[in-house]
């Protein structure tokens, strides 16, 4: 590559660091900016601008045509005076249950179990813990619709049991559909962290569970002393990355119940949808959306703090 | 091993109970799929006689065009797969082996978008989109997905770029090999598995995304495979299971493919790893 060439040339031009010199290492000069520079360009345009593009739209008041009216927080008072809003964000709590925190619970449980014994056909367990998580969240949606169908598979079973005046529409129901989705979303994700949580017991040495067995330690002991320390990096991930996910849930009522019935299922990002793309005020829209960001950005740094503080 | 009989047995139990779990979904789905299109399926029983007419009636259903959606699914996610992975392996070498001034800003910036959920770029996108009258293209999805693939790709070929020895750069460079010629010669032969991951990764992130297809496309015969599925699953709510989950198969079904081969290549943790952060 002769452009490459130039650029290692006209390293004599850029400004010495002490070490380099010394040993007449070359430096990158121009390099590292051609290098990124493509890259750089489409992450700018396309996700940095926006961003700042969003912000300002949150102080603005549009619908799309007409030109736009700066109103300051207006839009913001106007969500958090919204009952809709705060329906929202208390489907969205549920969501951080069900798909951050149960999950999170249950792959521990898992992890600790795997990583204790010898565990036969653990390729194929993990590959079906995580076939879940790789599916499309419409996917999910609709093979979940049919379990929850009252011709579906668990009706079936519950008729068959209970008898036919048990069967429910479970995602029609006001109280059921928002567990119901619920149980899907953590059917997403248990396996994806329980992977996860796995690949950081690899890096325990495995003397620790002997040794531990050998002071008599019992299961519970075991995990505790063992097993939680050295996947503590893999957890507070996992609790970050299913998190984020939990509160940008969009998918999966969109496909499975279009955040009803009533709004029992509108998440935040559900509403965003609306707002911009079917009610046309898009300032609220973009409200929403820095909040949810806040809301991401505040969680994500309690999560890092608590886990980092014992370390 | 000192464990005990007993909890042994209650540990293959629990583990396989869950794995049970996680599968159970998808064999109901595809025993309903199979089904003949005018059968009552149950999802419990094996279908007789088996039959493709559910996926057939899927595929060529107009309303969706299921089986068009899947190739601009394949379109759309190869051209960002390609090209996000080739920017991050420039990036990545930049950041992950060369030092330079504003380096830890520029590095700053591209972890931003692994933090910044995707949602809060939508609004300007899709009125930016509209401005250069590209809404209903491939272009409207191939330019926001590439751009957003670059945080993480970024991240993920600098983490391996910093592990890579030093010495095999070193004696690149002695051998008067130009620091281009090293990323192609000598580094990207021994990034396979990282790469091959990355690519898998952007794949399934392009492929299943909905929100953003929803968004940018409204054109029937342009939809992407899932906003085609959640459209024919809204026409046809309650109607015939059997081809709902057909065409909901169809469009699980080459992702699930390329998982398949990845984790029989370099495991399961392959992803994982990768995702971690």
């Amino acid at each position: 590559m002769s452009a490459a060439g130039t650029l290692r040339r006209s390293k004599t031009e850029t400004v010495d660091s002490p070490g380099s010199k010394a040993r007449g290492v070359d430096r990158p000069g121009a390099m590292p900016y051609l290098l990124i520079l493509p890259g750089f360009v489409f992450y700018a345009a396309f996700v940095l601008a926006p961003i700042v593009g969003t912000l300002r739209l949150s102080f603005v008041q549009w619908d799309g045509l007409l030109p736009e009216k700066w109103v300051g927080f207006a839009n913001y008072v106007q969500i958090l005076k919204d009952p809709a809003w705060w329906t929202s964000t208390t489907v969205a709590l549920t969501f951080v249950v069900f798909s951050c925190l149960l999950p999170v619970a249950v792959a521990l449980v898992l992890t600790g179990i795997i990583a204790r014994t010898k565990i036969r056909g653990l390729s194929i367990l993990r590959f079906l813990y995580f076939l879940p998580y790789v599916v499309a969240l419409a996917v999910v949606a609709i093979t979940w619709r049919w379990l929850f169908a009252t011709s579906g598979t668990i009706n079936l079973i519950v008729g068959a049991i209970f008898g036919k005046g048990r069967v429910v529409a479970y995602l029609g129901d006001m109280n059921l559909a928002l567990p119901a989705l619920g149980i899907v979303a953590f059917w997403t994700m248990f396996g994806f962290v329980c992977v996860m949580l796995l690949s950081g017991t690899q890096h325990i040495p495995h003397e620790l569970f002997e040794a531990a067995r050998m002071d008599g330690a019992g299961p519970v002991r075991e995990f505790l002393a063992v097993t939680l320390p050295g996947i503590r990096h893999e957890l507070r991930v996992s609790l970050v990355l299913t998190f984020i996910l939990a509160l940008r849930t969009f998918d999966l009522p969109m496909v499975a119940t279009q955040g009803g019935p009533g709004d029992k299922t509108t998440t935040p990002s559900l509403l965003m949808f609306r707002d911009v793309f079917l009610n046309l005020v898009i300032g609220k829209g973009a409200a929403i959306a820095v909040l949810v960001t806040i809301g991401i950005a505040v969680g994500v740094s309690v999560i890092n703090r608590a886990l980092r503080a014992e370390d | 091993m000192i464990i005990s009989r007993r909890e042994r047995i209650v540990s293959y139990v629990v583990l396989y109970a869950f794995g049970i779990f996680a599968v159970f979904p998808f064999v109901s789905t595809l025993l309903v799929a199979f089904n003949a299109t005018d059968a009552s399926p149950t999802g419990l029983a094996w279908p007789h006689p088996w039959s493709f007419a559910s996926f057939a009636a899927a595929w060529s259903n107009e309303d969706a065009g299921i089986g068009k959606s899947l190739l601009n699914s394949l379109i759309v996610a190869f051209s960002v797969v390609t090209v996000s992975v080739f920017f991050s392996i420039l990036t990545g070498y930049a950041f992950g082996t060369m030092k330079f001034r504003g380096s830890k800003v520029l590095s700053g910036l591209f972890i931003l978008g692994m933090i910044v959920p995707y949602e809060a770029t939508l609004i300007p996108l899709y009125y930016q989109f509209r401005s250069w009258n590209l809404l209903d293209s491939y272009w409207s999805l191939i330019l926001p997905c590439i751009g957003g693939s670059m945080a993480f790709g970024t991240y993920w070929i600098t983490a391996f770029m910093r592990t890579f020895p030093r010495e095999l750069l070193d004696s690149a460079k002695t051998d008067g090999a130009s620091r281009w010629q090293a990323l192609w010669r000598v580094i990207v032969p021994t990034a396979g598995a990282p790469v091959f991951a990355l690519a898998t990764i952007l794949f399934i992130w392009t492929w299943n995304n909905l929100l953003l297809a929803i968004i940018m496309i409204q054109r029937p015969g342009l939809q992407m495979a899932p906003a085609a599925l959640n459209i024919f699953v809204g026409r046809q709510y309650g109607s015939s299971y059997q081809v709902i989950c057909a065409a909901a198969l169809l469009v699980a079904l080459p992702v699930m493919l390329i998982y398949y081969f990845l984790q029989r290549r370099y495991g399961a943790d392959a992803l994982a790893g990768a995702l971690k952060g």
